[in-house]
């Protein structure tokens, strides 16, 4: 029979045999994956070649199996390529020192469990041609492997992604990703070095000078590619895909160059790809659907037929596969859940960290079909690793399901959805007198219902001195400046959760808390400059600049329930922002806004009638979603001098100004004059300066 | 700071325990590398024949593949039986035992499954390749007697 015809009597038998097997195992709710692995070890000598000889000799003949072999190879480039692509840095957003703690810890003590192992199993399954170091690195990295795209698969599945402990998993499985093919990398470099095909530190060498070149040079230059996308009407054309897959298989040969392994290099180029999801997804798409379908399947199929299930023949045998499983197991079921719960989650969420941390699936026959492709793992150990890693994968779901029962995932993810839909104010608090009028303000942006407070009080380090280091009180006195907060919120039932810390730049730690505590807007006390007479300058202005939320600057002059609030509306998305916030506090206090909108004289807007929407009225107000109820008014005023007008309209009856950061109002920090501080100074009412925060996609 | 501590002090303490296992295990030996395809010598081919198991190797180029996974060997004679026998390796001589299917009954004096037992020794010749050299018997078989065994290590670029 031609070459040809073989191959597509194996392509079929391997796509039938694991779709179907594949439909079993999802029947029985794991993974389609698992499924396919045990397809591959159905068509190996473990059981077509056991039960039919000859069958198994007539499809799969020992010649023919090196053009699957360049398929499955092919598969895979492309499958870890799109692994990188799925890699999401945002995963790590909040969670990035838990999330590498865990993760690395999970990827070490497996790994010396898997070195611990190796001194008694490489008397016995190895051989002289592999020295121990490579042997037991091997065994180590084979051990502390996880499996992002399957656990990515079993946490959408189950919606657990909006868990606390589904999205540290994922994060965890991110960082473990990369960490875990760094040290494949290495490892991989010591096995060749040790076969004395290249010196290991030359490898490495040339590994690291890859990293950089990737990320300084490559990098902005694959950035262009997505130029080129939104030039092309962010269509993904064939010309963009296939410069795309050109780039990975350049990658991919340029790490098997070096020495460590072509997988690394189709791995890094999808991590440097641009991380625009509309970039993306229909990359991943196009890719996934041949991938997964017809190229891994092959892979599947072709670790089955090297693995001999009958080489783990008698109890000898069988007691090296429980030790091998045990640490496998053991090594990072334990040292997530540990590390999970170091990092403050409770048991049942790291118990089921370590469970969701422990499915190695696809990603462990990756790395065994390497280390037995460079003779470092035996045919014996090869097939015990395969039986571990279908172990690890399978128990995962009905050890989930036990630990995480549906009913209290079902009960997390309601929880998770109420606290999304809170409103989450950070108020960073410098005095104690401040707190409280800001917390005020804070109860009326949103019902304290629905209201989140994260006070902050920062300590600048020039401040902390040696008697106050000394003072075994420190702490609390930090907490002591948030008392008077503490305790309003408290009379008022408000959820405040206190936070201070030493600061040396406290711009820096305001702007990366809020993005860490994901809230929607901080709120600043304006407080007196000493140095300056710039209102919105220093660490105000810092974290205007850079916050990625709303920033909010607070003046109150007098405490009203706020029935009167005045928004000045000129145009821009600060204006816009700020009358939705006077929108906001007149909801809850049950007052008026009246939008102030000012224009040049003689331009006035045509007339109005009754069914006019406020974009119809102003035309600078598009966009603006409508405001339910009779709580916005409007008043047009012609003026040549809006601000001026503005001032003399907010010493008519009004409590609150909520004013847009921008030049019109005197506002905009970048103008360091004395008009800067005017609606400040002239303006009798309390007042609040907003900036929204606008994404730069 | 809490969690940079612990991962220094976590990570820093494994990364030394696993420099100590490696060194460690440096001092550990492995069996040797018998893995690989070793030429059978002619007079073992024609008297293997009449033995009790017979393996009907072939005269031109008969050949056994040695799997090897530490200590435990399979090896695989290139007979059309494909005849497979499992065993071990103790220091320098490996012990192959196995109850083989015979299938030419009119050889076979002792049954349909008899017991075939391979031992031999590694032995390095001048050139630095490696020869087993051992005996092949039928021990349940009393009409049988050994029959010598000889192979030739090829070197792994000619394979």
């Amino acid at each position: 029979m031609s070459i040809l015809l073989l191959l597509i009597i194996q392509i079929a038998v391997i796509i039938i045999t694991s779709r179907v097997i594949g439909f079993l195992f999802r029947k029985i709710h794991q993974p389609q994956v698992v499924g396919e692995m045990v397809a591959g070890i159905i068509l190996g000598p473990s059981v077509l070649g056991w039960l039919f000889p000859g069958v198994s000799a007539f499809i799969f003949p020992a010649a023919s199996l090196k053009f699957l072999n360049t398929l499955s190879q092919l598969g895979l480039l492309l499958f870890m390529f799109i692994v990188g692509l799925e890699l999401d840095p945002k995963l790590l957003k909040g969670r990035g020192h838990a999330a590498v703690l865990i993760s690395h810890v999970s990827i070490i003590f497996p790994f010396i469990l898997g070195t611990i192992l190796s001194l008694y199993l490489y008397p016995l399954l190895s051989n002289n041609s592999v020295t121990f170091t490579s042997f037991a690195l091997f065994m180590g990295a084979s051990m502390s492997i996880t499996a992002f795209p399957v656990l990515a698969r079993i946490l959408s599945e189950k919606n657990l992604i909006k868990t606390r402990v589904g999205a540290v998993t994922i994060a965890c499985a991110a960082v473990d990703d990369v960490t875990a093919w760094s040290i494949l990398a290495i490892v991989i470099a010591i096995v060749r070095a040790g076969s004395g095909k290249m010196p290991a530190w030359l490898t490495i060498a040339g590994a690291v000078a890859f990293i950089l070149m990737m990320i300084f040079v490559i990098r902005p230059i694959v950035a262009k590619l997505e130029t080129y996308f939104k030039i092309r009407g962010n269509k993904i054309t064939n010309d963009i895909l296939g410069m795309v897959i050109l780039l990975m298989l350049l990658s991919a040969w340029t790490t098997e160059w070096l020495g460590i392994h072509a997988l690394f290099g189709a791995f890094f180029m999808g991590a440097m790809m641009p991380r625009n999801k509309g970039f993306l997804k229909p990359i991943i798409e196009k890719l996934n659907d041949i991938t997964l379908v017809l190229l891994l399947p092959i892979f599947f199929a072709l670790t089955g037929l090297n693995t001999s299930i009958g080489l783990i023949s008698g109890g000898e045998m069988w007691f090296y596969l429980l030790l091998i499983l045990t640490a496998a197991v053991a090594g990072k079921l334990g040292g997530a859940a540990i590390s999970a719960r170091i990092s403050n989650l409770n048991w049942r969420e790291s118990a089921g960290l370590g469970i969701l941390m422990n499915t190695r699936g696809l990603m462990e026959l990756i790395i065994l079909s390497i280390g037995l492709q460079f003779g470092v793992i035996s045919p014996a150990l090869f097939a015990m690793m395969v039986m571990m890693a279908l172990v690890t994968t399978f128990m995962t779901t009905p050890f989930f399901e036990w630990v995480y029962p549906n009913k209290l995932i079902r009960k997390e993810i309601a929880e998770a959805d109420i606290e999304k839909q809170r409103y989450k104010i950070l108020i960073p608090v410098s005095f104690p007198s401040s707190g409280p009028g800001l917390l005020k303000i804070a109860s009326l942006i949103s019902s304290s219902s629905s209201l989140k407070v994260y006070a902050l009080h920062l300590i600048r380090a020039s401040d902390i001195s040696i008697s106050n280091l000394a003072d075994s009180n420190g702490l609390s006195q930090n907490i002591e400046a948030l008392k008077p907060l503490i305790d309003l919120a408290g009379e008022k039932s408000i959820p405040v959760h206190p936070l201070s810390f030493a600061t040396r730049s406290a711009a820096n730690d305001i702007i990366q808390i809020a993005d860490i505590k994901d809230v929607n807007l901080i709120l600043m006390g304006w407080h007196n400059p000493i140095l300056t007479e710039s209102i919105l300058s220093g660490t105000v202005n810092e974290v205007m600049q850079s916050a990625k939320t709303d920033v909010c600057v607070y003046l109150e002059r007098q405490f009203n329930p706020y029935k009167n609030i005045l928004v000045p509306f000129n145009e821009g998305v600060h204006d816009r922002g700020a009358l939705e916030l006077a929108h906001r506090i007149a909801v809850n206090t049950n007052g008026q806004v009246t939008l102030l909108h000012i224009i040049k004289p003689k331009n006035l807007p045509p007339v109005e009638t009754d069914n006019q929407t406020l974009s119809d009225k102003i035309p600078q107000a598009r966009g603006i979603e409508e405001f339910p109820g009779d709580n916005v008014k409007l008043e047009v005023v012609e003026s040549d001098t809006p601000l001026d007008t503005a001032i003399e309209i907010s010493k008519k009856n009004y409590d609150l100004v909520v004013v847009g950061l921008s030049e019109t109002w005197g506002l905009e920090p970048s103008l360091f004059s004395k008009r800067h501080e005017r609606l400040g100074r002239e303006c009798p009412a309390s007042l609040l300066i907003l900036r929204k925060y606008v994404p730069e996609s | 700071m809490k969690t940079i501590i612990l991962y220094i002090a976590l990570i820093g303490i494994l990364f030394i325990g696993l420099l100590a296992i490696l060194r460690l295990g440096e001092k550990i030996k492995a069996p040797q590398n018998v893995s690989g395809k070793w030429r059978i010598d002619a007079g073992f081919v024609n008297s293997i024949h009449n033995s009790c198991t017979p393996v009907y190797l072939p005269k031109k180029d008969p050949l056994v593949q040695i799997e090897q996974s530490g200590i435990h060997l399979t090896v695989y004679f290139n007979d059309p039986a494909k005849t497979e026998l499992h065993g071990k390796l103790a220091n320098d001589s490996m012990f192959f035992e196995q109850e083989l299917n015979v299938k030419n009954d009119f050889q076979n004096l002792c049954g349909k499954k008899t017991k075939a037992d391979l031992s031999a020794v590694i032995e390095k010749l001048p050139d630095n390749s490696y020869e087993l050299i051992g005996t092949w018997s039928n021990p349940d078989c009393k009409e049988s007697h050994s029959i010598e065994f000889n192979a030739v290590e090829i070197p792994k670029g000619k394979r």
